[in-house]
């Protein structure tokens, strides 16, 4: 009788172990076979319509309205906090009130500037807040959550502001850029809004880097030379420690089928033809699907009215999140990683037949990874991680390097701020045929499409849009 | 006469160490008047004596391509180079840009600091200047000043 209940115990042991086991195998969405487990499942239109799913953005479209960096003059100091900086979201939220009190008309007053008043803003206590791209004023009032019709109507396009602290006798002042026409506007918020001169300090007490704006240095490169700074380039004396990156593609055979059925291609009846590009041709449902090895897809329909449809209202606003959304989508094919990405394209300037092109960019360690892949036979030059065009609603083409980034090693960088100006200076003054602008030097990656690590390095921002690498290492590079 | 080859053997051999690493030395005397004036012009600072708010400070320049620039600061009774983040000598090679740009911490009160730039032929310029740091209660004074671009507004705001 022991015996029988001894081996029943062990019996029923071994079940729930096993049970647990093969769980653990089939929904552990860390293992291969549980990730597509998980992803079926989900996709089960009972499960869906159970538990319907709630998309998680890493770029959410509130994130849309993140600046890229404050600039924060305290009086004693300049510190720059990009958004990717820790430290960085409480500014945001602070500042984030006050430009939606801007935004909603909550102002007593207003009067045009000159650039001489912008310049004076910023050598005052203030808070310079910076967009990653031009925003069309109205999408950045549905972006940022307000009543679209309270927005001052003298803006048309924005990408920088500057916020004045409130005092006792003042309320916040707010200087706009308009990036249109590069008119320029004050505006008083009223008394509800507050931010005391003090407040600033609290943000620049982080030491760990101190960044300078160019038109505080008294250095001008443009007197015997073609090249010149914008006044809002950051001079650092700092060479951090960034992160070594490790670039893996993300197509596999898996991948590839759910990929096609994104694009609306059963991959069991579509059968893929080889051109001699080496590149794999999927045609059907009017459109064509290409994948070149195991890293680049690209999508077109074969007319404007053909394309997958990602909504019907044609207004730009909602475009935008809906081609975000599809960007969200066509990436769960390939990871189960967030996608972290960032709009690098402007927001403001439209097509007048209702088409839209959206760029994207990959963030590592919140610095840009610039992609540049060379134009080959068949495939054009590819200067973004993702570009997507939708013309009536509908996406009409779509490009995508699909790469993820694994940090493998910390490095001190291995050049300086100025070493890295003068060789952008030494280049451009080479190769620029007319006088050209350096609008911005930051850190970030550049991914060429090579196999192996990747350093970071110095990115200099042309105002002829080019980017340029400047590494010691690795030797320098004009990316666009 | 061998002695003699050997002796000029020798000090060509030191005299050309010299000039090779030909650089700015690890402290300077308070009154070094230099050999040039026209190697590099300090922007900021823009004046011998200045005033700051700031406690970080870029002391920036133009200057020859080549040029080699050190940074000292006075410490009662020479001025001693400053270290960069590895501890060696703070010193820069104006390169194609032709500028510098070096970042130093400032305490309350005077401070002094010298830049000291050396050609690659041995001439050298060094400028001295003073930055006078406003303590906290001036600040706190001066923050009127400083936020004082709204008084532009103040005709129209109320």
């Amino acid at each position: 009788m022991l015996r029988e209940r001894i081996k029943s115990s062990a019996i029923i042991i071994l079940i729930i172990n096993l049970i647990f086991l093969t769980g653990q195998l089939w929904f552990d969405s860390s293992t291969t076979i549980g990730a597509d487990t998980m992803r079926y499942i989900r996709t089960l239109p009972i499960v869906e319509r159970i538990f319907p799913l709630q998309p998680e953005y890493s770029i959410s479209k509130e994130n849309l309205s993140r600046p890229r960096k404050f600039l924060i003059n305290d009086g004693s100091l300049w510190m720059a906090y990009y958004n990717t900086d820790i430290g960085f979201s409480p500014i945001e939220e602070r500042t984030s009130e006050i430009i939606k009190g801007f935004l909603s008309g909550d102002i007593t007053a207003s009067k045009k500037i000159d650039n001489t008043t912008w310049e004076a803003g910023l050598e005052s206590l203030s808070i310079y807040v910076e967009y990653p791209v031009s925003f069309d004023a109205k999408m950045f009032c549905l972006i940022m959550g307000v009543d679209e019709d309270r927005a001052p109507t003298e803006i048309s396009s924005l990408h920088d502001l500057i916020i004045l602290p409130s005092s006792e006798e003042s309320s916040i002042c707010i200087l706009v850029r308009d990036s249109a026409d590069n008119d320029f506007y004050a505006y008083i918020l009223s008394d509800r809004y507050k931010l005391p001169a003090s407040d600033l300090s609290v943000y620049t007490n982080n030491n760990d880097g101190y960044y300078e704006p160019a038109f505080s240095t008294g250095l001008h490169l443009g007197e015997e030379s073609k090249v010149s700074l914008s006044p809002l380039v950051l001079f650092s004396d700092s060479q951090p420690y960034t992160e070594v990156l490790l670039p893996h593609n993300l197509i596999t055979e898996s991948s590839r089928n759910r990929l096609l059925e994104n694009f609306s291609f059963n991959p069991l009846s579509v059968t893929p033809y080889e051109d001699s590009d080496g590149a794999s041709n999927y045609i059907a449902n009017y459109a064509t699907a290409k994948l070149y090895g195991d890293s680049f897809f690209e999508y077109s329909s074969v007319s404007d009215d053909r394309g997958i449809l990602l909504d019907e209202s044609g207004d730009a606003y909602n475009v935008l999140n809906a081609s975000i959304d599809f960007a969200e989508k066509t990436w769960s094919c390939v990871s189960s990683e967030p996608l972290s990405i960032l709009v690098t394209s402007d927001l403001s300037d439209y097509d007048s037949e209702n088409a839209y092109t959206f760029k994207f960019d990959y963030y590592c360690n919140g610095r840009p990874v610039e992609i540049v892949l060379d134009e080959i036979p068949g495939r054009q030059k590819m200067t973004s991680a993702i570009e997507m065009t939708v013309k009536g609603g509908r996406l009409i083409s779509y490009r995508q390097y699909m790469r993820s980034y694994n940090n493998v090693s910390v490095h001190m960088l291995s050049d300086t701020f100025v070493t890295a100006l003068d060789d952008f200076v030494k280049v451009l003054d080479k190769e620029a045929k007319e006088s050209v602008t350096i609008n911005d030097i930051y850190i970030g990656y550049l991914d060429r499409g090579e196999v192996g690590e990747i350093n970071a390095a110095w990115l200099a921002k042309t105002s002829d849009g080019k980017i340029y690498r400047y590494s010691a290492k690795e030797g320098n590079d004009e990316l666009e | 006469m061998k002695k003699l080859g050997a002796l000029f053997a020798v000090v060509i051999v030191i005299l050309s160490c010299v000039s090779a690493s030909a650089a700015n030395p690890a402290y300077i005397s308070a009154n070094d008047p230099g050999t040039v004036h026209d190697l590099v012009v300090v922007k900021k600072p823009e004046t011998k004596n200045s005033a700051t708010l700031k406690k970080t400070y870029g002391i920036t320049g133009t200057g020859k391509s080549g040029v080699k620039v050190a940074y000292y600061k006075f410490n009662g009774t020479s001025y001693i180079s400053i270290k960069d983040s590895n501890g060696a000598m703070a010193q820069t090679t104006i390169g194609t840009a032709n500028v510098f740009y070096k970042q130093v911490a400032l305490s309350e009160g005077h401070n002094k600091f010298a830049v000291r730039a050396e050609a690659p032929n041995g001439t050298y310029q060094v400028e001295y200047f003073d930055i006078n740091v406003l303590n906290q209660k001036i600040l706190n004074n001066v923050s009127g000043f400083s936020n004082g671009i709204q008084s532009l507004y103040n005709g129209w705001m109320n």
